[in-house]
């Protein structure tokens, strides 16, 4: 039975005569041009799909070797990524160079800088989607083809968003800050840089005792990125736990917030404990312990996931463990 | 025709605009991001227009473009970066509410915009849009066993957010 109803309607009552109070900035007529657009573009599509379908059934089609750059398995075989393991593969391209990835189930993302700026913040990412798991994409004006796979620019803002069908149903997704007459040859350079078929095993610098389900890994991205951190993410029941260990400033996510100060002892060190955030101190190999639960704070037992990691090396990706949980 | 079906586009966009800037605003927790929402689904509403302008229920079925496309820019994880634009400097000035009203909404709005999409957005509609529980589970595709879990889960993690923030008024009208 719901009984939550008048317990919601009285706790959100103050927000319901709120009202955005800038200007609109939402453009009717822009949305007729680009729609416009969008249907021509669906119209062509089809009718490329049926005289696709017609050729094939006259044509006896001979069996040939794949000779695409990247061969994709059966969607079949892709509707879940193993969380432990890169697929998704980026080089420096376009002015922009790879600093992290994440694992997934359902997704892969390598967020990138620009190159010539070390100390940038992460300002493109590139998402490899699971068979079926993409969200709904608004494909736009079609792009040049990534390796012989059929490509599209996304509608929306910016407008230099790309997208391509890696496999039947799976979609690699690029979204860059680059802006200028030139940012969508960037953004399809970066996406000629990518591959699709790694089977990196990924490695990190801890162990962590937990019962949660493993939800995916961040690392630095190959062995020349500086091992600034590395974290495994749980599913909590209410939410995910980012948890693991950083040797500076945050880097390597666009997910955690900033560090804390130290206001109180675990374990004998320095640690700063926050509603949704545990931050311990100098644990060893140069690294802080970091905990932080995304979507339900404060969470139970934080701290003490916090305190279960267990630092094994240091900075070397070399000498980390393949097998982070206890 | 073409020419028809565009007036008719128009004008049923530009009256209910208000509306949804206001559903896309109380998801989003920022007027940018709503209006990104908002142009994005008008923007699909119009690549659907020859279709859709039948249905029965032409606001449900746009608000439930809203709805739908703030939950996938939220999945495609982008929302950070598309807003790029601060708010205009002559932003005219509306009356101001008492200080504490101001301080009440700015505290319960932050704590919605850290609850899960797809929770946030049922609070949104059954609370704050007032529609049923079933109304809800159809804007969002989903059962209304799964409305119910997730307005359960999505009131909690708010109180939790909230914690002693919470300032007295709220809830005790």
């Amino acid at each position: 039975m719901d009984t939550t109803g008048p317990d919601g309607a009285q706790l959100l009552a103050p927000l319901r005569d709120v009202e955005p109070v800038a200007p609109s900035t939402v453009d009717v007529r822009r949305a007729v041009l680009v729609g416009a657009r969008r249907r021509r573009t669906r119209q062509a599509v089809s009718a490329a799909a049926v005289a696709a379908v017609v050729a094939l059934v006259l044509a006896v089609v001979p069996a040939i070797a794949d000779w695409r750059h990247d061969s994709a398995p059966p969607a079949n075989q892709l509707t879940e990524f193993d969380v432990l393991r890169q697929r998704l593969t980026v080089g420096s391209a376009g002015g922009y160079t790879p600093v992290s990835i994440q694992t997934g189930r359902h997704e892969q993302r390598v967020l990138l800088r620009i190159a010539a700026e070390p100390a940038a913040a992460p300002s493109a990412n590139v998402v490899l989607y699971a068979a079926g798991r993409a969200p709904e994409l608004d494909l736009g004006d079609p792009a040049p083809d990534v390796y012989g796979h059929r490509s599209y620019w996304l509608t929306g803002v910016p407008d230099t968003q790309l997208a391509w069908e890696w496999a039947p149903d799976a979609w690699v997704v690029i979204q860059a800050d680059a802006v200028g007459e030139q940012a969508r040859v960037v953004v399809h350079r970066v996406a000629l840089s990518v591959r699709t078929t790694g089977n990196l095993r990924q490695r990190l610098p801890f162990t962590v005792a937990d019962g949660r389900r493993l939800a995916g890994v961040i690392t630095p991205y190959g062995a020349t990125s500086p091992s600034a951190g590395a974290f495994v993410v749980l599913d909590d029941t209410a939410g995910q736990v980012f948890v693991g260990v950083l040797a500076g400033p945050d880097v390597l996510t666009d997910v955690l917030s900033a560090p804390g100060t130290p206001n109180t002892q675990l374990d004998g060190r320095s640690a700063a404990v926050g509603a949704s955030t545990v931050r311990i101190y100098d644990v060893g190999f140069g690294w802080d312990v970091v905990a932080e639960a995304v979507g339900a704070q404060p969470m139970p037992g934080l701290t003490a996931l916090a305190q279960s990691v267990t630092v094994v090396a240091g900075a070397d990706p070399r000498s980390w463990t393949a097998d982070p949980l206890r | 025709v073409r020419a028809e079906e565009e007036r008719q586009y128009t004008e049923y966009v530009s009256a209910r605009l208000s509306s949804l800037r206001r559903t896309a605003f109380l998801l989003c927790g920022d007027e940018h991001r709503a209006d990104d929402v908002v142009q994005a689904a008008i923007t699909k509403l119009y690549v659907h227009w020859r279709r859709v302008r039948t249905v029965a229920n032409l606001d449900a079925y746009v608000r439930a473009m809203v709805v739908r496309t703030f939950i996938s820019e939220q999945r495609l994880g982008w929302f950070r970066r598309t807003s790029l634009v601060g708010a205009p400097e002559d932003t005219p000035d509306r009356p101001a509410p008492p200080a504490g009203e101001v301080e009440t909404r700015m505290v319960l709005h932050r704590a919605l915009s850290r609850i899960a999409p797809k929770a946030r957005a049922v609070l949104v509609l059954r609370f704050l849009l007032d529609l049923s529980v079933a109304d809800t589970a159809a804007a969002l595709g989903c059962s209304p066993g799964t409305v119910k879990s997730q307005t359960a889960v999505g009131l909690a993690n708010l109180r939790r957010q909230l914690g002693d923030q919470l300032p007295a008024t709220v809830g005790k009208e």
